[in-house]
């Protein structure tokens, strides 16, 4: 079952090149998919899924939008 | 603001008739009629827009705005108070709406100067102005464009007390800093005062623009770091600050105008790379 990525500002050097179709497993979670992806587990970003904001430990499901966004301060 | 019979006089014998874009008829008033009534009884320019406006007749700078603003909302917004913290990327286009919008006061703050790597991105920018005070060229900016707005500039970085300072008795606060260091600063002294804030911020050509209003929750922890933000290493291009700063103008108009902001309770999250737009429900 997929799902979409979006990776904000500079995670989108990470974005995989199946980004809008993610597969992703029964069980799985968000956290799950920042490791598969290479987020460092260091990195203080913001989890969106379906327009509101997540957690590492939040499941995912098909069809699911996730978006991470790291802090972003310019201006 | 009662406006005096003379003035009312005054005012019927200069306006003049036009139509608006749509072809329905109006009664304008000239900048230059405005200004020469300010000057004749004593009045701001804008206390003689907001008569004119009363008695039904559009000072023609905004014959343009009123499908957003209706008459009414002329007068509101001419007679309120912006508080814009920053004067760089952001504050520079924010203050460029609010004034062309006919926001009546902006009280606003930038301790810097300008240097060659703002010429990217900075309105207030320009060659002329390279080490000048960024908050001189503010005042300068909204004198040319608008003399019934008035700005007041402080040319100090300022820290929490000078923020509470600088927004009391104001409607809308603008969160226009650069970095993430003083933002949540000036969220808690906006939160505490019971005062609306708009806040953005950029990082390449990601942008996010919220809203928060008071008792609202905030911003959640899309401006904690410990360290910098993104734009460290990707820097901020024009286009981006440009629309971060637009949406958040937008929305201090709404403020100002007693309306609802869209984004309240909300974080718009825009990437002009691949021109994907989302928004976050922060509740």
């Amino acid at each position: 079952m997929p799902v979409s990525l979006k990776l904000y500002a500079n995670l989108s050097a990470l974005t995989p090149e199946n980004a809008a179709v993610y597969p992703v497993s029964p069980g799985d979670t968000v956290g799950a998919i920042m490791k598969a992806i290479g987020i460092p587990a260091a990195e203080a970003v913001s989890i969106v899924r379906n327009g509101c904001a997540a957690e590492l430990d939040t499941p995912v499901l098909d069809g699911d939008r996730i978006a991470f966004v790291p802090p972003v301060g310019g201006g | 603001m009662e406006t005096s019979p003379e003035l009312a006089t005054a005012l019927g014998r200069v306006a003049f008739c036009e139509t608006f874009p749509d072809g329905t008829p109006g009664r304008f008033l000239s900048g230059a009629d405005a200004a020469r009534l300010a000057a004749e009884f004593g009045l701001l320019a804008r206390e003689v827009d907001m008569a004119a406006l009363a008695a039904g007749i559009v000072p023609r700078r905004y014959a343009r705005n009123f499908t957003q603003f209706t008459k009414d909302e002329q007068i509101r917004l001419l007679s309120s108070r912006a508080a814009m913290v920053g004067l760089g990327g952001l504050g520079g286009y924010v203050l460029e709406v609010l004034a062309r919008m006919g926001v009546g006061t902006v009280r606003c703050a930038d301790g810097d100067v300008f240097e060659e790597s703002n010429l990217n991105r900075q309105l207030l920018s320009g060659i002329s102005a390279l080490s000048r005070p960024k908050a001189d060229l503010a005042m300068e900016r909204a004198m040319e464009i608008n003399p019934s707005v008035d700005v007041i500039a402080s040319t100090d970085f300022l820290d929490e007390p000078g923020m509470r300072r600088l927004l009391e008795g104001t409607q809308v606060t603008v969160d226009a800093l650069g970095g993430l260091a003083d933002r949540p600063v000036l969220a808690r002294a906006a939160a505490e005062m019971g005062i609306p804030l708009v806040t953005g911020a950029v990082a390449g050509m990601t942008g996010v623009v919220s809203v928060v209003l008071p008792g609202d929750a905030g911003l959640r922890d899309f401006f904690a770091s410990k360290g910098g933000g993104a734009e460290d290493s990707l820097g901020c291009p024009a286009a981006g600050v440009m629309a971060v700063a637009a949406i958040q103008a937008a929305e201090a108009g709404h403020i100002l105008a007693g309306r609802k902001p869209a984004l309240a309770g909300k974080l718009l999250l825009m990437d002009l790379a691949d021109m994907s737009f989302e928004t976050v429900d922060l509740g």
